[in-house]
């Protein structure tokens, strides 16, 4: 029977059940073991796969990266966990210039199946070097896969995939969708890559949602509902390759579109879309496309400054109805 | 309900049934699946009935020639049918033999496919099976290729079935199969057309010995066309023409039958070995020393992991597979003494290295032939035709390899392969009494001839023959000289394929420097094989240049003492870093030609580091490395061919030229790459052991960098993080005193940069880097020392790089007075200094090596100008793996 399960633990599943079929998979990161990982993703499996297999690193991101990657190279297949998103950037070099470049620069001569799970968004009041959300950072690399699942079902489906590609990925979790609830499959399946996933079919616009902000849009669209607005909800899932194909058929039913990410929309990920729509739908489009992100500032601490930064559901219906054409009271 | 075993054999074949008979020897519950009969291809289509048959078309011949030995018939005639059925019976009695050994060995059978479920499991029909361990012995399926009118021809299971004797049939592909199919033919009485697209029938035999056998084809109305590729099979005349172009020149065959042999392909259809994380490469199972797969618990022998496809080597892998898994878990194959038999007429057999082989390694060698015509047995059999030779190493004595051809050559290779296998010497094997009259005789005559003191033929002046690095230090080797080739090369290219890569060497020994009689050379051991290997032919051909590293198996003080008995040793390296020096310096000459472009760093001034760091590793060690990097490729014996076609870019390239200068890579010498990032590799490296850890193996991963690295994070984070895991690193820095214009001292808080590593409390030694011995000797101890317990250690080898950081660098930074003092360093001349003290060689030797290294990089420099770009539609390959290769959404094309 399929139950609901917290997305943390579809998560943990994955890791296990992966573990359990594959021998040369092992996780590698800080504290993941003892403690639990600062997330408690990873809670138990130490106890369960040994010490070897579950091993807690050093606090020295650019090593446990280069570790899992020269390991990759000779056949394991380590899932790295970065404690956040923000560590990660310690370990950017190892990603960029080997992780994404090693397989071409050898001339396909070696592949790095490498996953590296990092938990980005904000909201918890962690300011400015804890909270981040930087999927662009990613996204722009070629020789990296990146998806941010947003269901405990995707999250673990998903992450079965990752670990089975013989390409490095990058998987973006969200700290807030950490204990987020949602019906799993029994047994044994995948989710694949690389696809977009339409949320609720809609008839007045396309909203196309990046990570969490897929959840608040799918939210807001019902929302929207007694407002006689009928949102079409895209949840991008694969931020590199990105899915046009439901993106471009949902906008051309639609003839309107908006974007919404946590991060950054100068350059970012809602930047990269509204250009692809822009491109594929431009004789289809009723109304220019719409970015909504979070504010331009490193994320500050204090609460109503934080709260102000982050788009919300709210955020979103103001959008909306801006898309269709409609009036905003407030 | 799940029947449940210890291991489960997939796969009836020579491979399978006799791993299965080992497994259940050795206690374990045991099962095979067999889909067909019972022995698998080797017995029901392959070696067996074709034998069968030979055997019939071979009495046929003495029998027609019977008049002769007193045997008087009116007519003799041949019943093909007969044969047939004779083949036949042949056939079954040894399947029913596997059958009843199987179930005699308490082996339980399963009919059907088997089909790998995952989680140990393998599902036949409805049956379900579970097991601890599986092995894949599912062997092989004839190879097809893209021909016009393939449909026509017929293969070798289906020229098996043929229900009379063609009168012409047309061969396609003059490897075994074929031309053991046109033997037997051609004395029954067809008239057989050989087509060949290579410039040689069987390539992996010496030339000498195709030579003869085409000879005799010849003389039976047979005919081979060599460098001749097949255009078209087409209907005509009431039967068949092949239109064929050799040379540039169209020709025509007609045939009855045509037979495509084109060798075969490891056969995984309807397996599910994927689905089950069982990785294949070209449609074979990737297999690493031990024969395990990618899949826990699944291990994989015989024709279905490619490699030498013969019968009795997988049987042999399945026996060590089988050890592996029930035993003592250690067994990695060793092929150095696989035997190849071919059953011509006369019979073809050889073991071990080739004549040409040999010399291509620049072996020195000795060689000693008897001919059949002065063996009393052969002349009593009628049988005449042929020769054995013996190729053995000069110094030592110890037989490297033997190519027979001739009456039973096939069963006479045995002894030379127990010798082979068993490292004996010469004088081992003509001090051991041989029965007269018999064949076998031949083969210790040969042993003597090499030696000069053959008894039944008249002896020859000794036939050694010097390699390169000797001949000019032996004064009275004048006439060898013409003999041997100037390291040109010329013939080899013509058999090479276009995209040349670097094959691991045949054999992991290396004369000078192994130990005699040691008993564990091994070959060496490639975590996967060569690309897909259909034509064992292919496989055979192992093209090393003239200059090949050295690969001891071991280094010992006394193999470095400057002392006659290690001259060869010694000239080794001396030539090698010699090569790399010419290598580098012809480099940055095609540099300034715009040949070569990026950025280029050159290894000159650092060849004591480069080869005294590099020799001394096992072929199984892991090796990391900076961007400065091309002599350590080279020493590792990546074919500096493939090295030259990458610094221009070029397809053939070890980086099929997307790397560049900076990023050359070889994963079966497990030359894990070099990078451009100061540093960056380290943490690479540190997964390199990691994983060898992980995996529990002994292997070492050995890191090389400069001294700039060594102020970067990465630096720090990696030799912390080996030191806290124990994982088996050798950290080596080569100091060469600048990072890119900077000193050491005005860039490292602690110049003595070796001291660095000890803050992690590891060991950690300073050498001179520019003198050779002393590198190779204490880095093969640190080396070993790490080996041996897994702890990481550190090397400061202190050298100087005379040329600028890269080719652009006009190196105004360092002194003039700086730069002279440690030109008088120079550790090649500091060598050769040493070489020339100690008798062992002298400046006219140098000087000719450096002419011939010269000649040789010249060639390699016109091979990769040669070579072929990469082709700009292929831009986006490589960049993902797998289904994600060549995505178009992963390009951003719009649109």
């Amino acid at each position: 029977m399929p139950e609901e399960k917290l997305y943390r633990v579809a998560l943990r599943e994955a890791l296990g059940e992966e573990m359990e079929r594959d021998d040369s998979v092992y996780l590698i990161g800080e504290d993941i073991g003892k403690f639990g990982g600062a997330y408690r993703v990873t809670d138990g499996l130490l106890d369960k796969f040994g010490a070897d297999r579950v091993v807690d690193a050093p606090i020295a991101e650019e090593v446990i990266v280069g570790t899992a990657i020269g390991s990759a190279m000779l056949g394991l297949r380590p899932v790295v966990e970065m404690m956040t998103i923000n560590f990660s950037l310690v370990a950017y070099d190892q990603i960029v210039n080997n992780a994404a470049k090693i397989r071409y620069m050898f001339g396909g001569e070696a592949n790095v199946p490498l996953v590296i799970r990092m938990p980005g968004g904000a909201g918890h009041q962690l300011s400015a070097q804890h909270s981040h959300s930087l999927e662009v950072l990613y996204g722009l690399i070629p020789g990296l896969l990146v998806v941010a699942p947003t269901t405990p079902e995707d999250a673990k489906g998903m992450l079965k995939s990752a670990i089975r590609t013989n390409n490095p990925v990058m998987f973006l979790e969200s700290m807030s969708l950490y204990n987020v609830r949602g019906m799993v499959p029994d047994g044994d399946y995948t989710t694949p890559l690389g696809q977009a996933a339409v949320r609720r079919k809609g008839a007045d616009l396309t909203i196309v949602g990046v990570s969490r902000m897929a959840v608040l849009a799918h939210e807001a669209a019902k929302q929207l509902e007694e407002e006689d607005i009928d949102a079409e909800v895209i949840d991008l899932r694969s931020i590199r390759p990105i899915d046009w194909p439901p993106i471009v058929e949902s906008v051309n039913r639609t003839t309107r579109c908006m974007v919404v990410e946590e991060g950054w929309v100068t350059y970012g990920v809602t930047a990269e879309i509204a250009a692809g729509v822009q491109e594929r739908c431009f004789d289809h489009l009723d109304a220019p496309i719409r970015r909504l992100g979070g504010a331009q500032v490193p994320m500050p601490y204090s609460l109503p400054l934080e709260k102000a930064s982050i788009p919300t559901s709210e955020d979103i219906k103001r959008m909306a109805r801006l898309v269709v054409g409609r009036k905003n009271d407030a | 309900m799940a029947d449940s075993f210890d291991v489960v054999i997939v796969g009836g074949g020579p491979g399978g049934y006799v791993a299965a008979l080992r497994a259940a020897q050795l206690g374990a519950k045991t099962a095979i699946v067999e889909k067909d009969r019972m022995g698998g291809t080797c017995l029901v289509r392959g070696c067996i009935p074709t034998k069968a048959l030979l055997q019939s078309s071979e009495l046929y011949s003495l029998a027609k020639g019977g008049a002769e030995f007193g045997l008087v018939s009116d007519s003799i005639t041949f019943d093909w049918m007969v044969a047939q059925k004779r083949k036949t019976a042949v056939v079954d009695q040894l399947v029913k033999g596997v059958e009843g050994l199987l179930k005699a060995g308490g082996v339980t059978t399963f009919r059907g496919a088997g089909r790998l479920g995952g989680k140990g499991t393998v599902k036949v029909g409805s049956d379900m099976i579970t097991a601890k361990d599986i092995v894949i012995a599912t062997g092989s399926a004839v190879s097809r290729i893209p021909l016009k009118g393939a449909e026509l021809t017929i293969d070798s299971d289906q020229i098996l079935e043929l229900k009379d004797v063609p009168k012409r049939l047309a061969v396609i592909g003059g490897g075994v199969v074929g031309m053991e199919f046109a033997a037997m033919f051609a004395a029954l009485g067809s008239k057989v057309t050989v087509l060949e697209m290579l410039p040689q029938v069987l390539p992996m035999v010496d030339a000498d010995l195709v030579n003869l056998y085409m000879k005799h084809l010849a003389g039976i109305g047979g005919a081979i066309h060599t460098n001749s590729k097949v255009a078209e099979v087409v209907k005509a005349k009431g039967g068949l023409q092949v239109r064929f172009s050799e040379g540039g020149e169209g020709g025509a065959v007609d045939a009855d039958h045509v037979l495509l042999a084109v060798g075969r392909s490891p056969y995984t259809e309807g397996l599910g070995a994927e689905e089950a994380g069982v990785k294949l490469e070209h449609g074979r199972v990737v297999i690493d020393s031990h024969l395990r797969t990618t899949a826990q618990g699944v291990w994989a022998i015989g024709d279905v992991i490619g490699g030498i496809m013969l019968a009795h080597v997988a049987s042999y892998e399945g026996i060590c597979a089988v050890e592996n898994i029930v035993g003592d878990g250690n067994r990695t194959p060793d092929y150095h003494a696989a035997p190849n038999c071919i059953y011509t007429d006369p019979e073809i057999a050889h073991v071990g290295l080739g004549e040409k082989e040999a010399k291509e390694k620049g072996l020195d060698i000795k060689i000693g032939k008897f001919p059949f015509v002065a063996s009393g047995r052969a002349l009593t059999l009628g049988q005449s035709e042929g020769f054995a030779k013996i190729i053995a190493d000069s110094a030592s004595g110890k037989i490297l390899g033997a190519h027979i051809i001739g009456p039973r050559a096939t069963d006479l290779i045995a002894e030379a392969t127990l010798a082979i296998q068993n490292g004996l010497t010469m004088e081992q094997l003509d001090l051991t009494i041989h029965a007269h009259p018999t064949l076998p005789e031949s083969l210790m005559e040969a042993a003597l001839a090499a030696q000069g003191r053959a008894v039944h033929i008249p002896n020859r002046r000794a036939s050694t023959t010097p390699p390169p690095a000797l001949r000019a230090t032996s004064p009275a080797s004048g006439e060898d000289q013409a003999a041997t080739s100037p390291a040109s090369g010329e013939d080899k290219d013509a058999t090479t394929p276009p995209a040349l890569r670097a094959t691991a060497p045949a054999s992991g020994e290396d004369q000078a420097g192994t130990p005699p009689a040691s008993g564990e050379d091994k070959a060496p051991v490639v975590t996967s094989r060569a690309a897909p290997v259909q034509n064992r032919e292919q496989m055979v051909a192992s093209v090393k240049p003239p200059t090949a590293p050295p690969h001891p198996t071991k280094i010992t003080p006394k193999m470095l003492e400057l002392t006659k008995e290690n001259r060869d040793f010694l000239l080794k390296l001396h030539r090698q870093m010699q090569f790399i020096r010419r290598f580098e310096e012809r480099t940055q000459e095609q540099y300034t030609k715009a040949k070569i472009g990026g950025y280029c760093h050159l290894n000159i001034g650092e060849e004591a580091t480069v080869v005294g760091g590099i020799v001394p590793l096992q072929l199984t060690d892991y090796i990391f490395t900076s961007y400065r990097e091309h002599g350590h490729a080279i020493a590792r014996g990546i074919d500096p061919k493939a090295v030259m076609a990458e610094l221009f870019g070029k397809e053939n390239g070890t980086s099929h030229g997307r790397g560049g200068s900076m990023h050359m890579f070889d994963s079966d010498l497990r030359f894990m790459g070099g990078y451009g990032i100061v540093g960056g590799h380290l943490p690479l490296a540190t997964g390199g052991g990691w994983a060898v850890r992980y995996k529990k193996e002994k292997d070492v991963v050995f890191c090389m960098f400069g001294d700039g690295a060594t102020n970067i994070g990465a630096f720090h984070e990696s030799l912390n993080f080996s030191k806290v895991f124990k994982l088996p690193v050798v950290w080596f820095c080569v100091n060469n005193r600048y990072g890119m214009g900077t000193p050491v001292e005005a860039a490292s808080a602690v110049p003595d940069i070796y001291k660095k590593a000890c803050a992690y409390d590891m060991e950690s030694i300073q050498i001179d880097g520019m003198n050779v011995r002393e590198v190779l000797l204490k880095t093969s101890e640190i080396v070993e020392k790490t080996r041996a317990d897994s702890e990481p250690r550190f090397i400061e080898a202190m050298c100087y790089r005379f040329k600028g950081h890269s080719v652009v660098d006009p190196d105004k930074y360092r002194s003039a007075e700086d730069k002279e003092k440690f030109r008088k360093a120079d550790p090649i001349v500091a060598f050769e200094h040493e070489l020339e003290k100690s008798k062992l060689a002298d400046e006219e030797y140098f000087k000719k090596v450096r002419m011939e290294v010269d000649a040789e990089v010249q060639d390699i420099v016109k091979y990769a100008d040669e070579s072929p770009e990469p082709k700009v539609e292929d831009l986006y390959k490589y960049v993902y793996a797998d289904e994600w290769e060549e995505r178009p959404e992963l390009r951003g094309d719009p649109l």
